[in-house]
């Protein structure tokens, strides 16, 4: 301390906005919290190496459309693809970066403004963007120079299109999390979080089924001016960027009033989300901290309900164990009230369900009632998964150290923690979401049959949920967040969960067509409550181990 | 020093700071002493500046923190009762890190660290290899008292530093208090230890329910009003009396 002066510093030391750049790129590439540095580093940079790979051959669909179509056409495409894949990942990893909980108590003492740190967030975020964006457009760059009235500008102008677009994509994304933030307490925010996460896998998972047909509307097929709706569309603002620089067999003057919306959309949103609303960002942080926040002070005792529900049949017949109980109340409490586990398992799950949702309804009424049966039986697939995907995020908490009460109970096995939690998963989500798939199927049919096909369903749903159990000891909560990972062990009970689901729903489709239904359910129960013994079995001869360091 | 003047914080209909008046006179270490919820941390937020106050203003050698929150920043450093750090950089990117945002350049910041690896006997290696999220709590701990004083602040504000230090290092630590505020810089010292606040502190302020109860020296205090120790002033004072009664009762009660 004695060298120490309080004098200025001697030499010119780097911006806080470049400090806090440089740090924000550190936290996006490295994750959080690594245990080793060295080997965490490079699985997270082998990591982005994949991604933009992945992204790179995603890029070269969109780039088959190149050849005839005019370069104004073109560019729309693209740009409509980078906004559906790019921002979209952007859009669910946002949330970690700006929301993290413990910032307020590491930046907001230091000679730095909140909007500083959201400015560095937001050139980040748009940054990452940009180069994911870029990989997806690598083919798109080549084959547009193929285009009608291309010339060889495209490719500067592609390249400023695309670095706006990720930038009004950042800015959006920045603009609705910090507007929630303003005007919602903590605890709504949560929830508010949750959904927006949520709904934006919806919309990736199905913009993913739907663009293929929109790319085939009459107004796409026969598109030679732009007017009306098609100006609430971003892609064709930046579009039109690029066909009014590097040329288009349009006629240039449609093309002004989209282009000038590309530019003030993002000059807009850009102010909105840094300058206007960036103010409330600090405070904002500060609430995600506080005990006390601004919402109006909760005055109902916690969990009534749930005590309640628990002692009354058919649960209290379902969790006799007071462990097995204690552990279903804790799981249950997580799963509605915890933000993290909120935030990475709705999520997480649901393209889970989307999936054979979309697939479903894509074929719409017209679809063949076999069909739609044969469709109902691979949407069983899924269900099979969602129990162990839940289970796995269910396992890793950011409360992971108070699992210690855990390993210092008296407790013979952890089979009963196990138990509970399952019971938990298969009672607010698996069965749940079967109801629901089922409900959706009966009304879109019209028809009883789709409930009757769910029964294999019910009945392989909670041998199913065994299957973490047969992966070694299982605690709720227990493992640092940063331990979510598809081990090849889990990715591989995960794949054959869903080929045994799938089979299973596929069987029970034949069974129906051919008559012998009511023979293959009562198979189908006396093969899973075997099964069922067997897991028991298995996991019982799995020790109980002491708590890991 | 600082100054704080009708500091007022709301939490919706709870007052968590009430009207707080308080002056912290330079070369000095004050304790802020308090039961839970007293309001202690909100007052520390809110002359950092991490919390905007409803009502009133805090002054940091003259500098007003709503006003000029970065000059004002600039005098203090904060050791936070979380000990949250970046888990994810290692303990030396993290320090040059903070040390940056004081305006320290990366070969003036080095020498300042490296003080600090050697006072709180720190192994350079781990600072360098090692993610602090893989750090042992005593090992985090003196990294963020590191990064709260690398730019050699005027003004320390301590929440509970020594939690997760051990003996060696908390008898080091406080000794670095002692000097520092024999250079004249201002500390206060918040915690719930009230034996270490006694030792270390030349002057106490206890808080209640968002409002100063009292201040100034433990003698002097205990004089005042009766009190044997600094516990029982304390106890006296917040309302928690007849602890020891109520203790042999309860114990009684769960034994039988």
């Amino acid at each position: 301390m004695s060298t120490a002066t309080e004098s200025p510093p001697a030499r010119r030391s780097p911006s806080p906005a470049k400090v806090l750049r440089s740090l924000f790129w550190k936290l996006l590439f490295r994750g959080r919290a690594a245990q080793q540095a060295g080997a965490q580093k490079t699985r997270r940079q082998m990591g982005l190496g994949l991604t933009l790979l992945i992204y790179a051959l995603v890029g070269l669909m969109p780039a088959m459309f190149a050849k005839n179509a005019d370069l104004f056409v073109f560019a729309c495409t693209l740009h409509g693809c980078t906004l559906m894949f790019a921002s979209l990942t952007l859009a669910s990893s946002a949330g970690t970066m700006l929301f993290m909980k413990e910032e307020a108590e590491i930046l907001l003492h230091r000679p730095v403004t909140p909007q500083q740190m959201l400015r560095a967030k937001c050139a980040v975020l748009a940054g990452f963007a940009l180069m994911l964006a870029l990989a997806l457009n690598l083919a798109g760059f080549v084959a547009g120079l193929g285009c009608k009235g291309a010339t060889w500008r495209f490719i500067p102008a592609h390249l400023f299109s695309t670095a706006l677009l990720m930038l009004f994509s950042a800015s959006s994304i920045v603009l609705v999390y910090n507007a929630c933030l303003k005007w919602f307490g903590r605890e709504r925010l949560d929830n508010i979080l949750t959904t927006l996460q949520s709904l934006l896998t919806v919309v990736m998972v199905m913009g993913g089924q739907i663009m293929p047909r929109v790319m085939q509307l009459d107004a796409f097929k026969h598109f030679d001016h732009v007017s009306g709706w098609m100006l609430a569309l971003p892609p064709l603002w930046f579009g039109a960027l690029d066909a009014l620089i590097s040329g288009t067999t349009f006629n240039p003057a449609t093309l002004w009033l989209p282009a000038a919306l590309a530019l003030l959309a993002t000059a807009l949103t850009s102010w909105l989300a840094l300058e206007k609303l960036g103010s409330a960002y600090g405070q904002g942080l500060m609430n995600l901290n506080e005990s006390a926040g601004t919402v109006k002070e909760r005055t109902k005792p916690r969990g009534v309900w749930l005590a309640a529900l628990v002692k009354l049949p058919p649960l209290r017949w379902w969790l006799r164990d007071p462990v097995e109980r204690e552990s279903f109340k804790l799981t249950t409490a997580y799963l509605f009230r915890d933000r993290e586990i909120k935030l990475r398992l709705y999520p997480g799950i649901m393209p889970m369900l989307i999936m054979p949702l979309a697939m479903l309804f894509s074929g719409g009424a017209s679809q063949a009632a076999e069909a739609t049966m044969m469709m109902q039986g691979f949407a069983t697939c899924f269900l099979g998964m969602v129990s162990l995907q839940a289970m796995m995020f269910l396992g890793c908490s950011e409360h992971w150290r108070a699992a210690a009460f855990f390993y210092v109970a008296p407790l013979r096995h952890w089979s009963p923690l196990f138990h509970g939690a399952r019971k938990a998963v298969l009672c607010w989500l698996s069965f749940p979401v079967l109801i629901l798939q089922t409900a959706l199927i009966c009304g879109l049919q019209r028809s009883w049959t789709p409930l009757a096909l769910s029964l294999p369903a019910l009945l392989f749903l909670p041998t199913f949920s065994l299957v973490t159990g047969l992966m070694g000891q299982w605690l709720p909560l227990s493992k640092p967040s940063e331990d979510v990972k598809n081990t090849s062990a889990g990715c591989l009970m995960m794949a054959a969960s869903m080929a045994a689901a799938g089979v299973i729903g596929g069987l029970a489709s034949w069974m129906w067509h051919v008559g012998h239904f009511g023979i293959f359910l009562a198979v189908e129960a006396l093969a899973m409550l075997g099964a069922t013994v067997l897991m028991k079995y298995l996991m019982r001869d799995t020790p109980w181990v002491a708590q890991p360091e | 020093m600082i100054s704080i003047q009708g500091l007022t914080k709301r939490f919706g209909a709870q007052t968590a700071v009430d009207h707080l008046n308080w002056e912290v006179p330079p070369g000095m270490i004050v304790g802020l002493l308090g039961p839970n919820g007293a309001g202690k941390t909100t007052t520390l937020k809110m002359v950092t500046g991490m919390l905007q106050p409803d009502a009133g203003r805090a002054l940091i050698c003259g500098v007003d923190v709503t006003t000029h929150p970065i000059e004002a920043k600039r005098l203090l450093g904060f050791v936070p009762d979380s000990g949250a750090v970046y888990e994810s950089l290692t303990g030396l990117e993290f320090l040059l890190m903070i040390g940056a945002l004081y305006g320290i350049h990366e070969d003036e910041a080095r020498p300042r660290i490296r003080q600090f690896l050697d006072f709180f006997e720190l192994d350079e290696q781990t600072l360098t290899t090692k993610l602090l999220g893989a750090y042992s709590k005593g090992m985090r701990r003196k990294v963020v008292i590191t990064a709260a004083l690398l730019h050699n602040p005027k003004v320390v504000l301590l929440d509970e530093p020594l939690d997760g230090l051990d003996a060696n290092a908390a008898v080091g630590f406080k000794a670095l208090l002692e000097t520092l505020a024999r250079e004249g810089k201002t500390i206060v010292y918040s915690s719930h230890v009230l034996d270490v606040v006694e030792r270390v502190c030349n002057r106490v302020a206890i808080m209640a329910q968002g409002r100063l109860l009292v201040e100034g020296s433990p003698q002097e205090l205990q004089h005042q009003h009766g009190a044997d120790t600094l516990e029982q002033l304390f106890t006296q004072l917040t309302g928690l009396s007849g602890l020891e009664a109520r203790a042999e009762t309860f114990a009684k009660n769960m034994l039988s």
